[in-house]
Protein backbone atom coordinates (compact mmCIF):
# COMPACT_ATOMS: atom_id res chain seq x y z
CA UNK A 1 0.00 0.00 0.00
CA UNK A 2 1.31 3.45 -1.25
CA UNK A 3 2.04 5.33 1.95
CA UNK A 4 2.60 9.22 1.90
CA UNK A 5 5.87 11.03 2.60
CA UNK A 6 5.35 13.45 5.38
CA UNK A 7 6.27 15.92 2.75
CA UNK A 8 3.98 14.75 0.13
CA UNK A 9 0.93 14.13 2.43
CA UNK A 10 1.31 17.72 3.57
CA UNK A 11 1.80 19.56 0.57
CA UNK A 12 -0.20 17.84 -2.13
CA UNK A 13 -3.16 19.67 -3.40
CA UNK A 14 -6.28 18.46 -3.32
CA UNK A 15 -5.52 16.04 -0.74
CA UNK A 16 -7.23 16.01 2.68
CA UNK A 17 -5.48 15.50 5.72
CA UNK A 18 -2.18 17.67 7.13
CA UNK A 19 -3.41 20.06 4.40
CA UNK A 20 -6.13 21.85 6.24
CA UNK A 21 -7.38 23.92 3.27
CA UNK A 22 -8.84 23.77 -0.43
CA UNK A 23 -5.77 25.36 -2.78
CA UNK A 24 -8.29 25.14 -5.69
CA UNK A 25 -10.36 26.99 -3.46
CA UNK A 26 -7.63 29.72 -2.22
CA UNK A 27 -6.85 30.42 -5.51
CA UNK A 28 -10.66 31.17 -6.83
CA UNK A 29 -10.78 34.04 -4.15
CA UNK A 30 -7.50 34.99 -4.84
CA UNK A 31 -8.33 35.71 -8.82
CA UNK A 32 -11.55 37.28 -7.63
CA UNK A 33 -9.92 39.65 -5.11
CA UNK A 34 -9.27 42.46 -8.43
CA UNK A 35 -10.19 42.82 -11.90
CA UNK A 36 -6.49 42.83 -12.40
CA UNK A 37 -5.47 39.48 -10.99
CA UNK A 38 -3.25 37.98 -13.59
CA UNK A 39 -1.12 34.84 -12.94
CA UNK A 40 -0.82 33.43 -9.72
CA UNK A 41 2.35 31.43 -9.00
CA UNK A 42 1.41 27.75 -7.70
CA UNK A 43 3.45 28.06 -4.30
CA UNK A 44 0.81 31.25 -3.46
CA UNK A 45 -2.06 29.23 -2.55
CA UNK A 46 0.17 27.20 -0.38
CA UNK A 47 1.71 29.99 1.55
CA UNK A 48 -1.78 31.22 1.77
CA UNK A 49 -3.35 27.72 2.91
CA UNK A 50 -0.86 27.93 5.96
CA UNK A 51 -1.64 31.68 6.86
CA UNK A 52 -5.58 31.12 6.63
CA UNK A 53 -4.91 28.59 9.46
CA UNK A 54 -2.83 30.77 11.38
CA UNK A 55 -5.26 33.47 10.65
CA UNK A 56 -8.02 31.65 11.89
CA UNK A 57 -6.87 30.45 14.98
CA UNK A 58 -5.59 33.69 15.59
CA UNK A 59 -9.27 34.73 15.30
CA UNK A 60 -10.71 32.12 17.51
CA UNK A 61 -8.01 32.29 20.02
CA UNK A 62 -9.04 36.42 20.58
CA UNK A 63 -12.74 35.76 20.21
CA UNK A 64 -12.66 32.86 22.63
CA UNK A 65 -11.39 35.19 25.23
CA UNK A 66 -14.13 37.95 24.68
CA UNK A 67 -16.45 34.93 25.55
CA UNK A 68 -14.61 34.17 28.11
CA UNK A 69 -14.54 37.79 29.64
CA UNK A 70 -18.56 37.53 29.50
CA UNK A 71 -18.37 34.20 31.52
CA UNK A 72 -19.89 31.92 28.70
CA UNK A 73 -19.57 28.71 26.66
CA UNK A 74 -20.61 29.54 23.28
CA UNK A 75 -18.78 31.86 20.90
CA UNK A 76 -21.15 34.21 19.25
CA UNK A 77 -20.63 36.02 16.13
CA UNK A 78 -20.76 39.37 18.68
CA UNK A 79 -17.48 37.76 20.33
CA UNK A 80 -15.57 37.51 16.97
CA UNK A 81 -16.63 41.32 16.11
CA UNK A 82 -15.56 42.71 19.36
CA UNK A 83 -12.32 40.50 18.36
CA UNK A 84 -11.23 42.02 15.43
CA UNK A 85 -13.01 45.44 16.37
CA UNK A 86 -9.76 45.45 19.00
CA UNK A 87 -6.88 44.63 17.12
CA UNK A 88 -5.67 47.26 14.65
CA UNK A 89 -4.29 44.90 11.78
CA UNK A 90 -8.08 43.37 11.36
CA UNK A 91 -8.89 46.68 10.60
CA UNK A 92 -10.31 45.39 7.11
CA UNK A 93 -12.87 43.10 8.87
CA UNK A 94 -14.61 46.22 9.79
CA UNK A 95 -16.32 46.34 6.31
CA UNK A 96 -18.06 42.97 7.01
CA UNK A 97 -20.02 44.24 9.84
CA UNK A 98 -20.94 47.41 8.33
CA UNK A 99 -22.51 45.02 5.22
CA UNK A 100 -24.42 42.62 7.37
CA UNK A 101 -25.97 45.66 9.69
CA UNK A 102 -27.19 47.09 6.26
CA UNK A 103 -29.21 44.66 4.75
CA UNK A 104 -31.02 47.46 2.45
CA UNK A 105 -27.43 48.72 1.57
CA UNK A 106 -27.41 47.17 -1.69
CA UNK A 107 -24.70 49.09 -3.78
CA UNK A 108 -22.45 47.02 -3.66
CA UNK A 109 -24.01 43.69 -4.88
CA UNK A 110 -23.14 42.87 -8.14
CA UNK A 111 -26.28 42.15 -10.40
CA UNK A 112 -27.20 42.00 -13.60
CA UNK A 113 -30.74 43.07 -14.96
CA UNK A 114 -32.55 42.13 -17.62
CA UNK A 115 -34.56 44.76 -19.52
CA UNK A 116 -37.12 42.94 -21.19
CA UNK B 1 -16.22 44.48 -6.41
CA UNK B 2 -17.09 43.23 -3.39
CA UNK B 3 -16.69 39.60 -3.19
CA UNK B 4 -18.68 39.18 0.05
CA UNK B 5 -21.72 41.27 -0.66
CA UNK B 6 -24.63 38.87 -0.05
CA UNK B 7 -26.26 38.34 -3.65
CA UNK B 8 -29.67 38.65 -4.15
CA UNK B 9 -32.00 36.30 -5.94
CA UNK B 10 -35.44 36.83 -6.72
CA UNK B 11 -38.07 34.54 -8.07
CA UNK B 12 -38.50 34.66 -11.72
CA UNK B 13 -41.77 35.77 -12.24
CA UNK B 14 -42.74 36.78 -16.40
CA UNK B 15 -45.50 38.42 -15.66
CA UNK B 16 -43.94 40.86 -13.28
CA UNK B 17 -42.46 44.40 -13.82
CA UNK B 18 -39.57 43.35 -11.40
CA UNK B 19 -36.23 42.83 -13.08
CA UNK B 20 -34.79 39.68 -13.04
CA UNK B 21 -31.63 38.98 -10.73
CA UNK B 22 -28.93 36.37 -11.56
CA UNK B 23 -26.61 34.80 -9.93
CA UNK B 24 -24.95 32.14 -9.51
CA UNK B 25 -25.94 29.68 -6.87
CA UNK B 26 -23.53 26.52 -5.45
CA UNK B 27 -26.39 24.14 -5.30
CA UNK B 28 -23.99 21.34 -4.66
CA UNK B 29 -22.81 22.64 -0.84
CA UNK B 30 -24.80 21.03 1.63
CA UNK B 31 -23.72 23.98 3.90
CA UNK B 32 -25.69 26.80 1.92
CA UNK B 33 -27.19 28.87 3.72
CA UNK B 34 -30.64 30.46 2.74
CA UNK B 35 -31.20 33.94 4.79
CA UNK B 36 -34.40 35.56 4.12
CA UNK B 37 -34.94 39.07 3.91
CA UNK B 38 -38.49 40.77 3.48
CA UNK B 39 -37.34 43.91 3.88
CA UNK B 40 -35.20 44.73 0.85
CA UNK B 41 -36.78 46.40 -2.06
CA UNK B 42 -36.12 45.77 -5.63
CA UNK B 43 -35.99 49.08 -7.68
CA UNK B 44 -38.75 48.95 -10.37
CA UNK B 45 -40.53 50.99 -12.53
CA UNK B 46 -43.57 50.19 -10.99
CA UNK B 47 -42.82 51.69 -7.15
CA UNK B 48 -45.26 49.44 -5.79
CA UNK B 49 -44.41 46.24 -5.95
CA UNK B 50 -42.19 44.93 -3.55
CA UNK B 51 -39.92 41.71 -4.38
CA UNK B 52 -39.15 39.41 -1.76
CA UNK B 53 -35.59 38.71 -2.32
CA UNK B 54 -33.86 35.63 -1.45
CA UNK B 55 -30.36 35.87 -0.04
CA UNK B 56 -28.00 33.28 -0.54
CA UNK B 57 -24.12 33.04 0.62
CA UNK B 58 -22.43 32.00 -1.97
CA UNK B 59 -19.88 29.63 -0.81
CA UNK B 60 -17.39 29.13 -3.77
CA UNK B 61 -16.40 32.50 -2.19
CA UNK B 62 -15.44 30.88 1.19
CA UNK B 63 -13.57 28.35 2.80
CA UNK B 64 -15.76 24.84 3.36
CA UNK B 65 -17.59 25.49 6.83
CA UNK B 66 -15.72 22.16 8.17
CA UNK B 67 -12.36 23.02 7.61
CA UNK B 68 -12.86 26.25 9.46
CA UNK B 69 -14.59 24.44 11.60
CA UNK B 70 -11.65 21.99 12.58
CA UNK B 71 -8.97 24.51 12.52
CA UNK B 72 -11.35 26.76 15.43
CA UNK B 73 -11.20 23.50 17.24
CA UNK B 74 -7.31 22.95 17.59
CA UNK B 75 -8.02 26.30 19.57
CA UNK B 76 -11.00 26.53 21.48
CA UNK B 77 -11.27 23.76 24.43
CA UNK B 78 -13.40 20.66 24.32
CA UNK B 79 -16.97 21.89 26.12
CA UNK B 80 -16.90 24.90 24.15
CA UNK B 81 -19.61 25.52 21.39
CA UNK B 82 -19.67 28.19 18.59
CA UNK B 83 -23.19 29.23 17.13
CA UNK B 84 -23.63 28.87 13.30
CA UNK B 85 -23.29 32.88 12.75
CA UNK B 86 -19.85 32.98 14.08
CA UNK B 87 -19.11 29.87 12.34
CA UNK B 88 -19.87 31.89 8.95
CA UNK B 89 -18.36 35.57 10.18
CA UNK B 90 -15.08 33.47 10.33
CA UNK B 91 -15.46 32.16 6.96
CA UNK B 92 -16.21 35.81 5.76
CA UNK B 93 -13.03 37.23 7.21
CA UNK B 94 -11.15 34.50 5.94
CA UNK B 95 -12.45 35.38 2.30
CA UNK B 96 -11.77 39.39 3.45
CA UNK B 97 -8.53 38.17 4.28
CA UNK B 98 -7.42 36.59 1.26
CA UNK B 99 -8.51 39.19 -1.29
CA UNK B 100 -6.87 41.80 1.27
CA UNK B 101 -3.52 40.27 0.92
CA UNK B 102 -4.05 39.46 -2.67
CA UNK B 103 -5.06 43.24 -3.44
CA UNK B 104 -1.60 44.34 -1.73
CA UNK B 105 0.50 42.01 -3.20
CA UNK B 106 -1.02 42.25 -6.73
CA UNK B 107 -0.80 45.71 -6.42
CA UNK B 108 3.46 45.48 -6.35
CA UNK B 109 3.31 43.16 -9.02
CA UNK B 110 1.79 45.58 -10.94
CA UNK B 111 4.26 48.54 -9.63
CA UNK B 112 6.60 46.38 -10.64
CA UNK B 113 5.58 45.51 -14.03
CA UNK B 114 4.75 41.74 -12.95
CA UNK B 115 3.02 39.38 -14.11
CA UNK B 116 2.75 36.39 -11.75
CA UNK B 117 2.04 37.09 -7.88
CA UNK B 118 4.33 34.79 -6.34
CA UNK B 119 4.56 33.37 -2.89
CA UNK B 120 7.37 35.73 -1.47
CA UNK B 121 4.50 38.73 -3.40
CA UNK B 122 2.03 37.19 -0.26
CA UNK B 123 4.49 37.12 2.51
CA UNK B 124 5.57 40.63 1.47
CA UNK B 125 2.38 41.99 1.73
CA UNK B 126 1.40 40.33 5.17
CA UNK B 127 4.70 41.72 6.51
CA UNK B 128 3.57 45.17 5.06
CA UNK B 129 0.20 44.71 6.04
CA UNK B 130 1.00 44.40 9.86
CA UNK B 131 1.12 40.40 9.93
CA UNK B 132 4.29 40.35 11.67
CA UNK B 133 3.41 37.43 13.05
CA UNK B 134 2.63 35.36 10.35
CA UNK B 135 5.95 36.05 7.82
CA UNK B 136 8.12 33.89 9.65
CA UNK B 137 6.23 30.57 10.38
CA UNK B 138 5.08 30.90 7.02
CA UNK B 139 8.94 31.37 5.47
CA UNK B 140 9.57 28.40 7.34
CA UNK B 141 6.72 26.64 5.94
CA UNK B 142 7.41 27.69 2.56
CA UNK B 143 11.11 26.35 2.51
CA UNK B 144 9.95 23.25 4.16
CA UNK B 145 7.42 22.94 0.86
CA UNK B 146 10.22 24.23 -1.57
CA UNK B 147 13.00 21.52 0.07
CA UNK B 148 10.06 18.53 -0.44
CA UNK B 149 9.35 19.30 -3.76
CA UNK B 150 13.13 19.51 -4.70
CA UNK B 151 13.50 15.99 -3.67
CA UNK B 152 10.63 14.57 -5.29
CA UNK B 153 12.17 16.07 -8.72
CA UNK B 154 15.64 14.72 -8.09
CA UNK B 155 15.39 11.82 -5.96
CA UNK B 156 16.33 8.53 -7.46
CA UNK B 157 15.89 4.82 -5.62
CA UNK B 158 19.65 4.15 -6.11
CA UNK B 159 21.01 7.28 -3.98
CA UNK B 160 18.51 7.29 -1.52
CA UNK B 161 20.66 6.59 1.66
CA UNK B 162 17.64 5.51 3.02
CA UNK B 163 15.82 2.23 1.43
CA UNK B 164 11.82 2.11 2.07
CA UNK B 165 9.96 0.46 -0.82
CA UNK B 166 9.95 1.24 -4.18
CA UNK B 167 7.17 3.00 -5.91
CA UNK B 168 6.42 2.67 -9.64
CA UNK B 169 6.48 6.82 -9.95
CA UNK B 170 9.52 7.65 -11.77
CA UNK B 171 10.50 10.12 -9.45
CA UNK B 172 11.21 7.64 -6.68
CA UNK B 173 9.92 7.17 -3.44
CA UNK B 174 8.70 10.21 -1.38
CA UNK B 175 9.03 8.54 2.41
CA UNK B 176 11.89 10.45 2.93
CA UNK B 177 12.47 10.57 6.66
CA UNK B 178 12.56 13.93 8.63
CA UNK B 179 15.81 15.67 8.52
CA UNK B 180 17.06 15.74 4.93
CA UNK B 181 20.51 15.68 3.96
CA UNK B 182 22.30 18.69 4.65
CA UNK B 183 22.89 20.42 0.90
CA UNK B 184 26.14 22.12 0.15
CA UNK B 185 26.68 25.91 0.35
CA UNK B 186 26.42 26.03 -3.24
CA UNK B 187 22.65 24.99 -2.68
CA UNK B 188 20.00 27.06 -5.12
CA UNK B 189 17.59 27.28 -3.14
CA UNK B 190 18.93 31.01 -1.61
CA UNK B 191 20.57 31.97 -4.40
CA UNK B 192 19.46 30.95 -7.95
CA UNK B 193 15.77 32.05 -8.02
CA UNK B 194 15.74 31.71 -11.63
CA UNK B 195 16.41 28.19 -11.55
CA UNK B 196 14.69 27.72 -7.90
CA UNK B 197 11.60 29.02 -9.61
CA UNK B 198 11.12 26.38 -12.29
CA UNK B 199 11.37 23.44 -10.14
CA UNK B 200 9.94 24.73 -7.20
CA UNK B 201 6.81 25.58 -9.85
CA UNK B 202 6.92 21.78 -11.01
CA UNK B 203 3.57 21.54 -8.79
CA UNK B 204 1.64 23.62 -11.45
CA UNK B 205 1.16 27.81 -12.41
CA UNK B 206 -2.07 29.13 -11.98
CA UNK B 207 -2.55 31.16 -14.65
CA UNK B 208 -5.49 33.20 -16.49
CA UNK B 209 -6.36 33.51 -20.53
CA UNK B 210 -3.69 32.45 -22.98
CA UNK B 211 -0.66 34.50 -21.59
CA UNK B 212 1.72 32.02 -21.55
CA UNK B 213 4.81 33.16 -19.25
CA UNK B 214 8.05 31.93 -19.52
CA UNK B 215 8.11 30.50 -16.44
CA UNK B 216 5.30 28.21 -17.12
CA UNK B 217 6.90 26.13 -20.55
CA UNK B 218 10.24 26.12 -18.00
CA UNK B 219 7.94 23.97 -15.55
CA UNK B 220 6.78 20.89 -17.39
CA UNK B 221 10.65 20.24 -18.24
CA UNK B 222 11.59 20.86 -14.63
CA UNK B 223 9.77 17.57 -13.81
CA UNK B 224 11.86 15.90 -15.75
CA UNK B 225 15.72 17.21 -15.43
CA UNK B 226 15.17 18.83 -12.28
CA UNK B 227 18.19 20.92 -11.78
CA UNK B 228 20.43 19.60 -14.48
CA UNK B 229 23.59 21.11 -13.15
CA UNK B 230 23.19 20.49 -9.46
CA UNK B 231 23.32 17.13 -7.97
CA UNK B 232 22.75 17.70 -4.13
CA UNK B 233 23.24 13.51 -3.97
CA UNK B 234 26.87 14.12 -4.96
CA UNK B 235 28.23 14.14 -1.83
CA UNK B 236 27.07 10.33 -1.31
CA UNK B 237 28.29 8.99 -4.08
Amino acid sequence: MRQAGIYSGMFSGGRTGPHLLPLARIKKIMKKSGDNVNMISGEAPIVFSKACELFIEDLTRRSWMVTMKGKRRTLHKDDVVSAFMATDIFDFLVSLVSDSTNPLDLTTVKRETFQP
Amino acid sequence: MDVLAPRLVLPVDPNSNIPNFITNINTNNANANLNVNANANANTSNGNQRAHPCIIREQDQYMPIANVIRIMRRILPSHAKISDDAKETIQECVSEYISFITGEANERCQREQRKTVTAEDVLWAMGKLGFDDYVEPLTVYLNRYREAENDRNNMRVDQLPYVGFKRSMDYGPIGVPPGPPSYGPGFPMAHHPGMFDASAMGGGEYHNGSGAGGSSSSSSGAQNSGLPSFDPYAQFK
